[in-house]
């Protein structure tokens, strides 16, 4: 494909420690995005890849055009499962200098994955593989001295496997059920860090600028978790007292995620310098669990920050923890350490794609939604909330790439593949 | 995938005098000339400019010279001598009279001399105070001047610069347009447009004291650029004074510019001074391509109408261009490519990192912006992967990874200067030394990349872009 990607596949053997680069013939193959992606994991099956990839309009001037991915084995079933990569890290992966990512293998030892402007370099994380996300986040940043670096991590190396542990994207929850960051431990991988300052080029740039503002100009700005459904515009109101601001991922103008305020005045705009005055919540459900246990807005948001900086999976934690247990602690993250020690879960049943919106998982609407979303590199939200049928933003392929798609030749392109 | 560059590169007309440069390099009929650019004291990062200018026109024997090669006598045996930004005052100081002699030895010899910008002051007759006075190729002066210049509405820092006991200053900072006189001789490109954009980045503003030397005048618009006058007021000043100029000196040229003619983004500008460049060297030399043309008179190529026909000669002067082969290419070469990819892409990710950072420098009289150092790391970043398949010979394995291990020391000192800035600690003397770091790596890198090209191309590679 001559257009919409720049650069090469880059397979990573973390065993080897060596990286090779091939032509990604698989998008001319299999189509952008999801489909040719799926291709190279079921190619490099045997070795438990990670894939990262990202859509066809990733990280352009389409709304919402927030949407990569990683492709990781289903702890359970050896099947593919996708995790969204939103907020940026999504773009990061467009611009990265790669078309995808295959990382293989296992290392013998604690690394973490820099790529960057199409360098992939294998990296050693011994000195922080028992590191939280957030100070992970952090060193990465700091040694490449950008913080536009988007680092994808998991939580500190303990050698526990019995509790579920979910990715994250920087300081932030991924929806990872935690399959993703289960490769990860196998792989003794700490983290992927990406940072691009690539270009990609549509076939008609002109064309293809316009019309995507043109579908801009027809979405109405919207606020928080109620855009997903019901149960979340409940949370939505639970929440409302710690709310200090909505963001929004790439290029989105519907701000899903609340930041929320705990630790300083949530109504005053600036910063009373408090160095970790709340955290982004980047989905709701764990929230509803511990609102329905009897935790107050400030608890919960103390367990989520502990879940997020550990690494943990929110929902099981939630699942098992109690508001006696917080009121009675004096450091939250020592409390969830030792609960997470105590319990033995098991990563929940998934479908083939995150769910985030219906909670129900083998929704067929949400997974036809989602074949699109991952082909087109567009949030699945928004192809539902904004108001535009997904044929229309499949009609830009034409002027993205010169080639059309439909939801019709996606599916069969993925169908070839499960 | 294509940048604002690569179209830019493909500007039509601009592509007309690469093809004539190119068959020059070619069959050695007409001058493929041997051009030197000052990169010494006080020049800015604006000289990678020129580096973008040639490498688009097939001009590939390009010497990148300090003061001390100067002093050193590397003008000699060169047909063209490019000096732009930078603050005047430190290059006028640093060349001294002795370059300024040398200079004026090379223009009299029948050398092309092209200033943009502080090249353009430094060679103004009229620009004579203190250090400037034995740089006098261009018989003119400086407008943009006066004792007591009104307060500017924005850019402060960029507006004015000390001058004996009056100030420099600059109305417009930005795209102005550069407009056709209505008498006299023009470049090709005047005939097909009356108009064409510019960026003036604290350039003069031309007296001209001999008229038929005016090339161009200017004109302003009201979009892409700073006022820091009032618009009614700017263009009362600036519309219709002379904006480009040359004449001739000895049996050589004087081009002088107070636009960066040589921008990439601008190809139509550029092409005034690849016409002039192409006329000038080749009358000179070999007297026999345009018939028209009698030097020292300023003529270019205006018996030479713009038609489709002249493009399709222009497209196929290339028969011989083929596909390089790649598998010629050393797995060791691939490595050192892959290593000095590896600490440019760290390097200017930092200077990224940087650019979010609100702090600028003012080293002599001239304000360094975070930028200008991603730019410098630019100039290299975005010509190794075409540097790479061009590398068919080991030889030059060393010198890259010299260059690689001064991109790896650059890259930890812009950590070093993040991390000043993030504390808040003072760093005028770390980024004073760093500025002078990258300007010596990316001298070593852009001639190592011309010699590549010329090698190449003489191997019979095809040409670039």
């Amino acid at each position: 494909m001559d257009y919409m990607y720049s650069g090469d596949l880059a397979i990573i053997d973390l065993e080897s420690g060596e990286v090779d680069f091939r032509e990604f013939t698989e998008l001319d193959d299999y189509g952008p995005g999801f489909s040719s992606c799926l291709a190279v994991f079921k190619e490099y099956e045997e070795s438990d890849p990670v894939v990262i990839g990202s859509g066809l309009f990733t990280g352009t001037t389409v709304p919402a055009s927030c949407l990569g991915f990683v492709l990781a084995k289903d702890s359970d079933s050896d099947r593919v499962f996708t995790v969204p990569l939103n907020l940026y890290a999504g773009v990061e992966v467009k611009f990265s200098g790669f078309s995808a990512v295959a990382i293989i293998g296992n290392a013998s030892s604690p690394v973490y994955v820099w790529l960057h402007d199409g360098v992939a370099d294998v990296l050693d994380a011994s000195n922080f593989a028992s590191s939280d996300t957030w100070n992970t986040t952090d060193l990465i940043r700091s040694e490449m001295g950008d913080r536009l670096v988007q680092v994808i991590s998991c939580g500190p190396f303990d050698n526990s496997h019995q509790f579920p542990k979910s990715a994250s994207i920087n300081y932030w929850g991924s929806l990872d059920p935690g399959h993703v960051a289960a490769s990860f431990f196998r792989k003794n991988l700490k983290a992927v860090a990406i940072r691009g300052l690539g270009m990609i080029d549509a076939a008609d740039p002109d064309a293809f600028f316009s019309s995507s503002l043109e579908f801009l100009k027809r979405c109405k700005p919207e606020n928080g978790f109620a855009l997903w459904n019901e149960q979340a515009a409940k949370i939505d109101e639970w929440v409302m007292p710690l709310v200090h601001r909505y963001r929004s991922c790439y290029g989105c103008p519907m701000a899903c995620f609340p930041f929320l305020k705990y630790r300083e005045q949530p109504s005053v705009l600036s910063s009373e310098g408090v160095e970790e005055p709340g955290i982004l919540l980047t989905a709701y459900h764990a929230l509803k669990l511990l609102k329905e246990k009897g935790f107050n807005p400030k608890e919960a948001m103390g367990v989520l920050e502990a879940c997020l900086k550990m690494g943990l999976e929110a929902i099981a934690l939630s699942s098992v923890i109690e508001p006696d247990a917080i009121k009675a602690s004096e450091n939250i993250v020592e409390t969830v350490k030792t609960i997470q020690k105590e319990n033995r879960i098991a990563i929940a049943p998934s479908a083939m794609f995150a769910n985030w919106y219906s909670g129900e998982e083998n929704s067929a609407f949400w997974e036809t939604l989602n074949r699109a979303a991952y082909t087109l590199g567009i949030c699945p939200i928004f192809l539902i909330k904004s108001g535009i049928d997904i044929s229309e933003f499949y009609r830009l392929s034409g002027l993205a790439c010169q080639t059309d798609f439909d939801q019709e030749s996606v599916d069969a392109s993925i169908n070839r593949l499960i | 995938m294509s940048s604002r560059f690569e179209r830019a590169a493909r500007y039509p007309l601009f592509t007309l005098y690469r093809e004539l440069f190119a068959r020059a390099l070619k069959d050695g009929n007409l001058l493929a000339p041997g051009i030197a650019v000052y990169t010494g004291s006080g020049a800015s990062h604006s000289w990678i400019w020129f580096a973008d200018l040639f490498e688009r026109l097939c001009l590939y024997d390009i010497s990148f010279l300090s003061e001390t090669d100067i002093f050193s006598g590397a003008l000699n045996g060169k047909d063209a001598f490019f000096i732009g930004g930078g603050d005047t005052l430190e290059m006028a100081c640093a060349l001294g009279g002795k370059g300024a002699r040398l200079i004026s030895n090379f223009v009299a010899n029948g050398g092309f001399y092209y200033g943009s910008c502080a090249g353009a002051y430094l060679v103004l007759s009229g620009v004579d105070d203190g250090p400037f006075k034995p740089f006098n190729l261009f018989p003119g002066n400086m407008l943009n001047v006066m004792k007591n210049p009104p307060p500017p509405r924005c850019l402060q820092h960029k507006y004015t610069a000390p001058y004996g006991d009056r100030y420099v200053f600059h109305p417009v900072y930005g795209e102005v347009v550069i407009k056709k006189r209505e008498a006299g001789k023009v470049p090709l490109i005047f005939q097909i447009s009356n108009g064409i954009e510019a960026p003036l980045f604290g350039g003069p503003v031309i007296d001209s004291y001999v008229e038929d030397h005016v090339i161009a005048l200017y004109g302003i618009k009201r979009t892409r650029a700073a006022f820091l006058w009032e618009f009614q007021e700017a263009a009362r000043f600036l519309e219709g004074k002379p904006a480009v100029c040359a004449a001739p000196c000895g049996s050589g040229l004087v081009f002088v510019s107070g636009p960066h003619l040589e921008h990439p983004l601008y190809p139509a500008a550029s092409c005034v001074i690849a016409e002039a460049l192409f006329a000038h060297l080749n009358v000179y030399r070999s007297g026999c391509f345009l018939d028209d043309v009698q030097f020292p008179e300023i003529e270019f190529f205006s018996g030479w109408k713009y038609s489709e026909s002249v493009f399709e000669v222009a497209k196929n002067l290339h028969p011989w261009a083929q596909q390089p082969s790649t598998s010629s290419r050393e797995n060791n070469l691939k490595n050192v490519i892959y290593s000095l990819k590896r600490v440019l892409s760290n390097a200017r990710i930092v200077a990224y990192g940087l650019e979010k950072m609100p702090v600028a420098w003012k080293i002599g009289l001239k304000v360094w912006e975070p930028e200008k150092i991603r730019m410098l790391l630019e100039t290299a970043w975005v010509r190794v992967s075409s540097m790479s398949r061009r590398l068919i010979w080991d030889s030059y394995t060393e010198r890259l990874e010299n260059i690689t291990e001064m991109y790896s020391r650059i890259t930890s000192e812009l950590k070093n200067l993040l991390f000043l800035i993030e504390k808040g600690a003072d760093s005028d003397l770390e980024v004073r030394a760093l500025i002078g770091e990258l300007k010596k790596v990316t001298v070593a890198f852009l001639s190592l990349y011309f010699e590549v090209l010329k090698n190449s191309f003489q191997c019979g590679l095809p040409l670039n872009g």
